[in-house]
C-alpha cells in the first residue's frame, strides 16, 4: 500500500512517470532491502559509514551488520532492529526506486515531507502510512470520533484489500451534507441502528469493483455492474452485522438499491472516503442514525 | 447430480453460484430474481434443490421460503445469506430450510451442503 501512496504523490508532482511507476510496483517485491539503506535511513549510521562498511563488504565476504559491530558503528541491537525492517514495504519501495535510478534517498525523503506538510499529517500517521498496514494506514486518514464509522470505513478497505486489490491509496475522509454523484451503489440496513453504506464513482470508476470482484469484463457501467458493486457492499454490510450482533446490535440489511446522476442530501453532515483502486477513483460514503434523501 | 433453481436479486450472485455448480456438475433448472416468480418457478420446474436469497425486495426469503414450504412440505431449500443474519437464518430453519450458506460463496461448503441434502 506504501508503493500506491508514496507511487502517486510522486507522479503527481512530476517526479516519476507512470511508467516508471509500473515498473517500481512490477519489480519492489523482488527487491531486497540492502541494511545499509536501512540505517542510514533510521539514523543509526552517516551516509559516509554505510559507504565504508559496503567497501569493507566488497573486500571481506563479511555481513554488513558484523561488519557495522565491529567497527563500532552499531549494537547488536540496533542490527536485530534493522533485520526486522528489511520487510517493511517502505523501504522496500525507496530501494527499488533507487536502484532504478530514478530518484535518490533525499529527493523522496523530501518528497515525503512535502506531502506530510502538504496533507497535514502528523509524525505517527506517517509511521502508520509507511509500515503499509491497511489499519494502520486508514487511521491516519479516517479520524472520526462518532461511532461505527471507522470500523465501517475500515472494513470496506479491508474488503476491497481483500477481493479487488491491495493496490488501493485514500485521499482523507471529508464531511458534507450534500454530494452529487454519477453513479451510486449501495444498501442500507436498519433496527437498532441505521446505516447507509454506498459506493459512487464517475464515469467507468465502478467497474474498478465490479469487474474483479464479479471476475467479468464489464465494458460500461450498466445495471449489472451496480449489481455487483452491491454484492460487494452486501458483503461488507453483512460483515459489519454479524461485528454488531456480537455486541448485542441488531441491524437489518435491506435490499440493495443503486442510482445514477443524483445527489445525496441530508440535515447532518455524513462522510466520504475517497479511495483510489489501481490508480482509479470511488468514493465510500456513510451514513449512520442521519435522515437523507437521494434526489 | 441435482437440478437446482436459484432464487436471488442479484445477477451477480446467481452467476457466481451458477459456475460452482455447474462446475461440480449439478444443472440449473432455472433463475428467478424475485421471491414471487421464484415461488411460482418451483411450482412449475419441481427442481431437486432451491437455493434462496434472504434479502429480496417485495417477497423476501422469508416470505417465498414459507410459501414453497406450504405448497411442498419435502421442499429442499437452501438459504443464502450476507454474514450477520443469524436471527434470519434460525427462522428460516424453523420454518422447513434445510441449511444456509453466507456470502461469498465458498465452493466447498455450498457443495457439501448439497451432497447432505441429496444423501
Amino acid at each position: 500500500m506504501f508503493t500506491q501512496f508514496c507511487g502517486h504523490y510522486l507522479i503527481h508532482k512530476n517526479l516519476l512517470t507512470k511508467e516508471q511507476f509500473d515498473e517500481i510496483a512490477k519489480s519492489e517485491s523482488q527487491t531486497r532491502v540492502k541494511l545499509g539503506l536501512i540505517a542510514v535511513s533510521e539514523r543509526f549510521l552517516t551516509d559516509s559509514q554505510a559507504s565504508e562498511i559496503n567497501r569493507l563488504q566488497a573486500t571481506m565476504d563479511r555481513r554488513f551488520g558484523d561488519l557495522a559491530i565491529e567497527k563500532g558503528y552499531l549494537t547488536h541491537e540496533q542490527v536485530a532492529c534493522l533485520l526486522d525492517l528489511q520487510g517493511n514495504p517502505y523501504l522496500s519501495f525507496i530501494q527499488t526506486v533507487i536502484d532504478k535510478k530514478y530518484l535518490t534517498l533525499t529527493e523522496i525523503e523530501k518528497a515525503l515531507t512535502d506531502y506530510q506538510k502538504e496533507f497535514q499529517m502528523s509524525d505517527e500517521d506517517m509511521t502508520a502510512i509507511k509500515s503499509g498496514d491497511i489499519d494502520k494506514t486508514a487511521s491516519a486518514f479516517i479520524k472520526i470520533e462518532e461511532p461505527y464509522y471507522a470500523d465501517l470505513f475500515g472494513l470496506a478497505l479491508r474488503n476491497i484489500v481483500r477481493f479487488i486489490t491491495p493496490r488501493i491509496y485514500m485521499d482523507k475522509v471529508y464531511q458534507t451534507n450534500a454530494y452529487s454523484f454519477a453513479h451510486l451503489s449501495s444498501q442500507q440496513m436498519q433496527d437498532d441502528h441505521n446505516v447507509f453504506l454506498g459506493i459512487a464513482g464517475e464515469g467507468n470508476a465502478l467497474l474498478s469493483i465490479a469487474c474483479p470482484f464479479a471476475q467479468e469484463e464489464f465494458a460500461t457501467v450498466d445495471e449489472d455492474v451496480y449489481d455487483a458493486v452491491c454484492e460487494f457492499i452486501n458483503v461488507i454490510n453483512g460483515l459489519f452485522a454479524s461485528e454488531l450482533s456480537k455486541q448485542k446490535i441488531e441491524i437489518d440489511m435491506l435490499p440493495p438499491l443503486f442510482y445514477s446522476n443524483q445527489t445525496m442530501k441530508s440535515n447532518k453532515q455524513f462522510y466520504i472516503l475517497p479511495v483510489y483502486i489501481t490508480g482509479v477513483k470511488v468514493e465510500i460514503i456513510i451514513s449512520i442514525d442521519y435522515d437523507f434523501e437521494i434526489i | 447430480m441435482a437440478n437446482i433453481l436459484i432464487i436471488d436479486d442479484s445477477r451477480t450472485s446467481r452467476k457466481m453460484l451458477i459456475n460452482i455448480l455447474v462446475n461440480a456438475g449439478h444443472t440449473i433448472a432455472g433463475e428467478a430474481n424475485d421471491g414471487i416468480s421464484g415461488v411460482e418457478m418451483y411450482k412449475q420446474l419441481k427442481p431437486d434443490i432451491v437455493t434462496m436469497d434472504i434479502t429480496m425486495p417485495v417477497l423476501d426469503g422469508i416470505g417465498a421460503l414459507k410459501q414453497i414450504m406450504e405448497y411442498d412440505a419435502s421442499a429442499k431449500v437452501i438459504m443464502v445469506t450476507a454474514a450477520g443474519q443469524q436471527s434470519k437464518m434460525v427462522e428460516a430453519i424453523k420454518i422447513g430450510a434445510n441449511d444456509f450458506v453466507t456470502k461469498p460463496f465458498d465452493p466447498d461448503i455450498i457443495l457439501s451442503i448439497i451432497d447432505n441434502i441429496l444423501r
